[in-house]
């Protein structure tokens, strides 16, 4: 590679050189001179002067961020992002709130006849209602007809429980416009004929009442209430009973007669038209069922009623109707201790202890599967250990089977507990195996005493 | 020449004052250096000016490296006319036409003739060069810096800026042979 110096480029080298001494440059004395007077001036200052001479763009690194955002094309950038930020948020406050709920939940007093049929398919579900009034409300009536007439939803709502089976009774609707026109439906006779008046003394009514507030009560003698698989706590209006009366209650049948004993209550005072429409509107004679299961707690009704004749108004507007018109009926309220039922959930169910697990999961996962799967009737809880439940299923042929389960706290599945027992192995000692049939093998402990398994001490 | 560089250096980093000895040195170097590259008198005063500030402001952070201190100043003006390029967003070429035009009127006419005929030669030459190659040339053959201290205004190796400097007279000869 030749050099630079070197010959090669002395041409060019020659040119270069011409260019060089052709080009007159002037120097700008006058310039010169005010720019050394500055920086003499600067000097003279000593660091203010130093630091004056630092560049305005040397200036603002110390102050980069500012100075990035004073930056034009970012400030544009900017612009965009903050529309958008505005857009997002004018958007998510625009948009509606919706909320559904098709679940009809049945208030107290509150719940027309139109909605007997969404109520009653809630029922069904097998939760708890609630019942405002008395039980006693199915037998007695209330002392002051007059302020029932007033206030005909009870003032203070008492709970208890009531074990029934759900059964359909609110087939019909009825308004109150029926009620006006008294074009009804016909109860449906009785199995046990007891609306009928064919059993004067209707001792065990199986109460077949359906959830639902406008109910009828039935006011029956030594009315026993049967537990039955699903517990309900039925909310019922405190009832005027309006129709109470002795022997006026067309169709009800003799057995109405000498039934409403209640003092005060004279035969014909309610006009036989409002006594039809109330009866009428009253349970349904197929929801009375007879003669089967028991139940606590039993109620001993201290008067004779008809259950037929006991009505509940399915709305205000019929309390309204009917209650001026018993004004004279003297009925007296007595008082009743709320009676707490054990707690079940299945009829074919029992707990032996108060289970504070996750009932619904063992019920519905555990204990209905088990007794599919086994044709098991019956089933006993109880508390083996702590976490492990013993369920004792019993077949209809008397079988019994013990099986124990514990719930996965994780995964809430009831894993199968089995308990095994243990054997205590002493690691000093030695351990064979022998052939019982082998002539070599000589029992180790004389006669009599046979076991496949024998120790022999080391030593 | 170097250690008279270092003792006024010195001098200038204890008393302020003393950089006025430094500006009377590389004052015309430095000025005909950035009007080569620029073609406006007034952008020439101020690149000009902006290089002596920078220097006299960061003198205290200058090292002594072994170098002249007119290598300092040359890569502070370097780096400030390469500035001003990237803020007027173009890579404008070399207009020694303002140069003429503030030239000595005292110059011979006819010697003024004879030399700007060559000079526009070269220049043509010069101006179908690679920037960084224009570059070279210049502070190799009109401010007369060695390698060294090019590669250190430029920021390169020396034997790099050797072939850099190899590469260009070699294309301005090619060019020189066409025309």
């Amino acid at each position: 590679m030749a050099r630079p110096a070197s010959r090669y480029f002395v041409p060019v080298i020659r040119k270069i050189s011409e260019m060089k001494k052709a080009e007159n440059i002037r120097i700008d004395q006058q310039f010169k001179a005010d720019l050394r007077g500055q920086l003499m001036i600067r000097a003279g200052l000593g660091e203010a002067g130093v630091k004056d001479s630092i560049r305005e763009d040397g200036v603002e690194t110390t102050n980069g961020f500012m100075g990035f955002l004073r930056k034009w094309k970012f400030q544009m950038a900017l612009a965009p992002v903050a529309f958008l930020l505005v857009f997002v948020a004018v958007q998510s406050l625009k948009m509606p709130v919706k909320m559904e709920s098709e679940t009809v939940v049945p208030v107290a007093g509150n719940t027309q006849s139109a909605d007997v049929g969404k109520v009653a398919e809630t029922a069904q579900t097998a939760v708890e209602t609630q019942v405002i009034g008395d039980v006693a409300a199915v037998g007695e009536v209330p002392q002051d007809v007059g302020a029932a007439a007033n206030a005909p939803v009870a003032d203070e709502p008492a709970l208890f429980t009531i074990p029934v089976e759900l059964q359909n009774i609110a087939d019909t609707e009825v308004t109150n416009e029926d009620v006006n026109a008294g074009a009804l439906p016909e109860p449906v006779a009785p199995d046990s004929g007891l609306a009928g008046g064919e059993s004067a003394e209707p001792a065990k009514v199986s109460r077949t009442v359906q959830g639902v507030p406008t109910v009828a009560e039935r006011a029956v003698t030594d009315l026993q209430i049967v537990s039955q698989p699903v517990l309900y706590k039925v909310p019922v209006v405190k009832t005027p009973v309006a129709g109470v009366t002795g022997g006026n209650a067309p169709g009800v049948g003799g057995s109405a007669t000498g039934l409403a004993k209640k003092p005060g209550v004279a035969a014909g005072d309610v006009p036989a038209e409002l006594l039809e429409q109330s009866v009428n509107s009253g349970v349904s004679a197929s929801d009375v069922n007879t003669g089967h299961g028991e139940a606590e707690p039993v109620v001993e009704l201290p008067q004779q009623l008809d259950a037929a004749q006991i009505v509940v108004p399915t709305s205000k507007v019929e309390i309204e109707q009917i209650a001026p018109k018993v004004n004279l009926m003297e009925i007296y309220t007595p008082k009743y201790e709320l009676i707490e039922t054990p707690e079940q959930s299945a009829a074919e169910v029992y707990y032996d202890f108060s289970f504070g697990g996750d009932k619904e999961s063992l019920e519905n996962d555990l204990l209905k599967n088990l007794m599919k799967d086994g044709g098991y009737t019956y089933a006993s809880v109880s508390e083996a250990d702590d976490g492990v439940v013993m369920i004792e299923l019993s077949a209809g042929d008397g079988s019994l089977t013990k099986k124990m389960f514990r719930q996965n706290a994780r995964t809430h599945a009831w894993d199968e507990v089995v308990y095994v027992q243990n054997y205590y192995f002493d690691e000093g000692l030695q351990y064979e195996r022998v052939n019982l049939s082998s002539p070599s093998y000589v029992p180790p402990f004389g006669d009599g005493f046979h076991d496949p398994y024998y120790y022999r001490d080391g030593n | 020449m170097l250690e008279q560089d270092r003792k006024l250096v010195e001098e200038a980093k204890r008393d302020p004052q003393k950089f006025a000895a430094l500006y009377d040195m590389y004052f015309d170097r430095i000025y005909r250096y950035v009007y080569r590259r620029c073609s406006d008198k007034d952008t020439v005063h101020d690149l000009v000016s902006q290089t002596f500030y920078d220097a006299f402001a960061h003198l205290k952070n200058y090292e002594w490296r072994g170098f002249a201190f007119s290598c300092w100043l040359y890569k502070i003006a370097h780096n400030n006319v390469l500035k001003w390029y990237r803020e007027q967003g173009k890579m404008q070429m070399v207009d020694l036409d303002e140069g003429a035009n503030m030239a000595d009127l005292r110059v011979n006419t006819v010697k003024e003739a004879i030399d700007n005929e060559s000079k526009t030669e070269i220049q043509e030459i010069l101006a179908k060069l690679e920037p960084e190659e224009r570059e070279i040339i210049r502070l190799k053959f009109f401010e007369e810096v060695s390698n060294i201290e090019i590669s250190e205004i430029m920021g390169l190796s020396a034997n790099h800026i050797g072939v850099k400097v190899f590469r260009a007279l070699k294309k301005v000869k090619q060019l020189l042979s066409q025309n």
